[in-house]
C-alpha cells in the first residue's frame, strides 16, 4: 500500500495543530481507488423468483471483490432477505431480517436526518468507497468510536485485530487524538457530543485517564470505555479515577452469565462490577449474540443485568456480524438477526419482554425533533436505518420485568410529541406547547399498570416532563437510574451490506487521518478502511518496544482461576446463574485455557 | 475549451424510504451565460446512453437538490435519460432549470430549481437554488 513516505515514529512529537496540517494529503493517500480496489457494476435489478415478494431494491456488496453491485430485499416465507450477483463471482443470498412482520412494523419508523452540512470530503467515489463522511451521509453521527490502541490483554481466537495479529502497534499520542477529537466536535449542524473510546483494550493505555480528561476538556458530554474490564477487577482505583475524570458508562464485554459463554471475562465480571459500585460508575453489558453459542441466555442475561441493577444501566445486545469470507454453511450455523434475538428474549423471560416490546432506534426522533423546536438548536438525532438497532425499556416490579410499553403506549406518545414538535417550528407558543405535552404524557399512560419503582403519577409526569422541558444530561440520566435500557444493534457484513443502511448510520469512527466514517464500513471493508488506516499509523512491533521500553507479551492476561471463583464476590455475583457446584475449578481452567486465557 | 459537453439528466424514480414517493426530474431549460451575463442560445442536444460516470454526476446534483443518493433512487426502479449539450465557445456558466414531482399519499409538490454551472476546463456545479414551490 503506497502511503505517502508516513512513519508514524517520527510523528509523536506532533501538536494536534500539526496533524491538522499534514492530514489532508495521507488522507488523499489512504482512499480507496477504483479498479485498484473495487469495481461498480449497475447493471440491471437482480430478479424476484417464484413465492418471493419485492419489498425494495438496493446497493451492496459483493462479499468475494468488494465490488459495488445491486441487490433485491425481498419477502419468502415470512423472512426478509438479500440477494445480490456479481458479474465475476455470482450470485450471493442471504437473511435480512428474519422476521417480515417486524420488518414492517420496524420500517414505519424511519426519519432521515439532515446529513453534516461541513462535510470532511466532496462526493469524488461511489458510496461506500468515499468513507470521510461526505454530502451523501444522511445522519449525523450519535456516537464516534475512538479507537485508543490495538493491543489487548486477551488473544480471542476469531480477532484479526489486535497488535501481535497484525504485526503493528497503533497507538494514537494524545495530541493526535486531541486533533481527531477536533475533528468530530467540528461536525455542523451538530457537533459529535458522545465519544467511545475502544481498542484493542484501551485500558492498557498508561494515559488512558488522561484521554478521558481530553475528551471531557474537548467539549464531549458523553464518554464511556469499550472495554473487557480486566484490568478494573484488579484495580478499584483506576475505576474511581476514570469516573473523575469523567468517563459516564463502561461499555462492558459480557457474552453470557456462565464460563463456557463467557469465557473472555466470566470470572473477573464480578470484580469488576464491584470496582464499578464503589466507583459509582455505570456499566452497560455487550453481549455479542451467536446462534447457537450464547442464544440461549438472553433471558439470563437481562436477569443478571436487573439483579445488578445498581451499577448496570443497560444491555446492548450485538447479534454477530461474520466478518470475512464465510462459507454459507457457516454462516447459516452462526447468523441471528435481530428478530431472531428478540424472539429468544420472548421465550427465555417467559413473555414478560414480548417482540412488541421493540421499538426501532429512530422511532425516538420525534423526541429530538421536538427537544430541537423547543431550544431553536440543532440536536442529536438517531436518525438511523430502522433495521439497525431496536430498544425497549425494562422495569423491576418485584419479582416481575416490566417493559414500559405495558404502561406507555410509545407509538400515541410518539406522534403526538412528533405533532407537537412541528406546531413549535410553525410557531406555537411554548408554554402552552409544554401544557399540551404533559396532557399527552397524561393520556398515553396506564397508571393501573405503572411499577411500584417508578413512584406515584406525580413523579413519573416529573421525571417525563423533565426530560423534555429541561431536556439535558441529568433529567435522562435520572430516567437511566430507575430503568434498565435494552438495546440492540446488529452491524452489517459483506452479506448482508446495504448502502442505505451505511448511509443513514449514526455510529462513527474517528481516524488518526481525520475522517469519520460509518461503522459498517470501517469495519465490514477493514482492507479499504481500518486495517489500511491503522497500518500506515503503527508502528512495527520491535521498533514499538525500543521506543517504550516496553514488551509487548507483558500485557498479557494470565487468569488465576481458583483465587476468583473462591472469591465472596463471585459466588454473590453469580448466585441464581451458576451452579457453582456442578463446576470444579479444573473445569473453569479448562474453559479458560480453550479460549486461549493462560493461567496459573 | 473547444468540444466541450453538458450532460442533463432527467428521471423517474420511487423512494420507499423514509416513505414511498415518486419522483419525476424534468429539464426545462438549459442556457449560457457568455461576459456580462448576455444570454447564449445552445444548440438542441442529443441523447446518449448513461454510463458508470453519469451515475455519478447526477447523484452529485440529485445530493445537492434534493439530498437524495444514487442507494435512495435505486430503491425502486430507475428510469433515466441523458441529454448531451455542445457548450458553444465563450460560454462562462451554464443555467438549468429542473422541475421536480414527488407524489406520495399525502399530495405531490412541483419544485422549480435553478442550477448553476461554472465553465472552465469542465462544467462544475456552483450553485443551486429554488424558483418556485406548490403542493397539491
Amino acid at each position: 500500500m503506497a502511503v505517502i513516505g508516513l512513519n508514524y515514529a517520527e510523528m509523536l512529537e506532533y501538536r494536534a495543530e500539526d496533524f491538522e496540517e499534514v492530514m489532508p494529503r495521507v488522507r488523499e493517500s489512504l482512499m480507496p481507488r477504483p479498479g485498484r480496489d473495487y469495481k461498480v457494476f449497475l447493471g440491471p435489478e437482480p430478479e424476484l423468483r417464484e413465492g418471493e415478494s419485492l419489498i425494495e431494491y438496493t446497493l451492496s456488496l459483493c462479499p468475494q471483490c468488494l465490488s459495488l453491485v445491486r441487490a433485491v430485499v425481498f419477502e419468502r416465507e415470512g423472512k426478509v432477505l438479500i440477494r445480490k450477483r456479481c458479474p465475476d463471482h455470482g450470485e450471493f443470498e442471504e437473511v435480512y431480517w428474519s422476521d417480515a412482520r417486524l420488518y414492517r412494523k420496524f420500517r414505519r419508523w424511519q426519519y432521515d436526518g439532515r446529513g453534516v452540512s461541513k462535510p470532511v470530503l466532496p462526493a469524488n467515489f461511489f458510496c461506500p468507497f468515499n468513507c470521510g463522511l461526505c454530502v451523501r451521509h444522511k445522519s449525523h453521527p450519535s456516537l464516534v468510536n475512538l479507537v485508543a490502541t490495538n493491543r489487548c490483554d486477551l488473544s480471542c481466537w476469531y480477532c484479526f485485530f489486535f497488535a501481535e495479529r497484525v504485526g503493528y502497534v497503533y497507538e494514537p499520542t494524545l495530541e493526535h487524538i486531541r486533533y481527531m477529537m477536533r475533528v468530530a466536535r467540528s461536525l455542523r449542524p451538530v457537533p459529535a457530543k458522545a465519544l467511545q473510546i475502544t481498542g484493542g483494550e484501551p485500558l492498557l493505555r498508561d494515559d488512558i485517564v488522561d484521554l478521558v480528561r481530553l475528551a471531557k476538556e474537548e467539549g464531549f458530554t458523553h464518554v464511556q470505555v469499550n472495554t473487557d474490564g480486566i484490568r478494573l477487577a484488579f484495580e478499584p482505583e483506576l475505576a474511581a479515577e476514570l469516573r473523575g475524570a469523567g468517563t459516564n458508562v463502561l461499555y462492558l464485554s459480557f457474552d453470557g452469565v456462565s464460563p463456557s459463554t463467557n469465557p473472555k471475562n466470566h470470572w473477573e465480571i464480578p470484580y469488576i462490577l464491584e470496582s464499578c459500585r464503589k466507583a459509582r460508575m455505570g456499566v452497560v453489558l455487550v453481549p455479542t449474540v451467536i446462534r447457537g453459542y450464547n442464544d440461549h441466555e438472553l433471558g439470563d442475561i437481562i436477569r443478571f443485568a436487573l439483579k445488578h441493577m445498581d451499577v448496570v444501566r443497560g444491555v446492548n445486545f450485538q447479534p454477530v456480524s461474520i466478518t470475512g469470507r464465510v462459507p454459507r454453511a457457516e454462516r447459516e450455523a452462526l447468523r441471528i438477526t435481530i428478530p431472531d434475538a428478540i424472539i429468544r428474549i420472548e421465550e427465555q423471560t417467559e413473555g414478560q419482554i414480548s417482540r412488541d416490546d421493540w421499538y426501532p432506534v429512530p422511532s425516538v426522533v420525534p423526541i429530538s425533533h421536538f427537544v430541537e423546536a423547543m431550544t431553536k438548536r440543532p440536536q442529536v438525532a438517531f436518525t438511523t436505518h430502522f433495521a439497525c438497532g431496536a430498544a425497549t425499556y425494562v422495569f423491576k416490579d418485584g419479582d416481575k420485568i416490566v417493559p414500559i410499553t405495558r404502561f406507555i403506549d410509545v407509538e400515541q406518545l410518539f406522534e403526538r410529541i412528533e405533532e407537537l414538535g412541528q406546531a413549535l417550528s410553525r410557531g406555537a407558543n411554548k408554554y402552552v406547547t409544554l401544557l399540551r405535552l404533559l396532557r399527552a404524557l397524561d393520556s398515553c399512560i396506564d397508571w393501573s399498570k405503572i411499577p411500584s419503582c417508578l413512584g406515584g403519577r406525580r413523579r413519573v409526569v416529573r421525571l417525563l416532563f423533565n426530560i423534555f422541558a429541561r431536556h439535558n444530561y441529568e433529567a435522562l440520566g435520572e430516567f437511566h437510574y430507575k430503568t434498565l435500557f435494552l438495546g440492540m444493534m446488529h452491524f452489517m457484513d459483506l452479506y448482508n451490506h446495504d448502502i442505505s443502511r451505511v448511509q443513514r448510520c449514526c455510529i462513527h469512527y474517528v481516524t488518526p487521518d481525520g475522517r469519520l466514517m460509518p461503522f459498517c464500513t470501517f469495519n465490514v471493508i477493514p482492507e479499504l478502511y481500518r486495517d489500511r488506516i491503522q497500518r500506515a499509523f503503527g508502528i512495527p512491533i520491535k521498533k514499538w518496544e525500543e521506543l517504550t521500553g516496553k514488551r509487548l507479551v507483558d500485557c498479557k492476561y494470565r487468569r488465576n482461576v481458583r483465587k476468583l471463583v473462591e472469591g465472596d464476590a463471585y459466588r454473590r455475583c453469580y448466585e441464581g446463574f451458576v451452579d457453582l457446584s456442578a463446576i470444579s475449578v479444573e473445569e473453569h481452567v479448562a474453559i479458560s485455557r480453550k479460549f486461549g486465557v493462560p493461567t496459573f | 475549451m473547444a468540444g466541450l459537453k453538458f450532460n442533463s439528466y432527467e428521471a423517474q424514480f420511487e423512494l420507499t424510504l423514509p416513505r414511498r414517493e415518486e419522483v419525476r426530474v424534468r429539464v426545462v431549460e438549459v442556457r449560457g451565460l457568455s461576459s456580462g451575463g448576455r444570454e447564449v442560445q445552445l444548440p438542441p442536444p442529443s441523447e446518449a446512453p448513461v454510463d458508470v460516470a453519469d451515475y455519478l454526476e447526477f447523484e452529485n446534483r440529485l445530493v445537492r437538490v434534493l439530498f437524495l443518493t444514487l442507494s435512495d433512487v435505486f430503491h425502486g426502479r430507475l428510469v433515466i435519460r441523458k441529454l448531451v449539450y455542445d457548450v458553444p465557445e465563450g460560454v462562462l456558466a451554464l443555467v438549468e432549470r429542473v422541475e421536480v414531482s414527488r407524489r406520495s399519499s399525502g399530495g405531490e409538490t412541483i419544485t422549480l430549481y435553478e442550477l448553476e454551472y461554472r465553465v472552465g476546463a469542465g462544467v462544475e456545479l456552483a450553485s443551486v437554488s429554488e424558483l418556485s414551490h406548490t403542493s397539491t
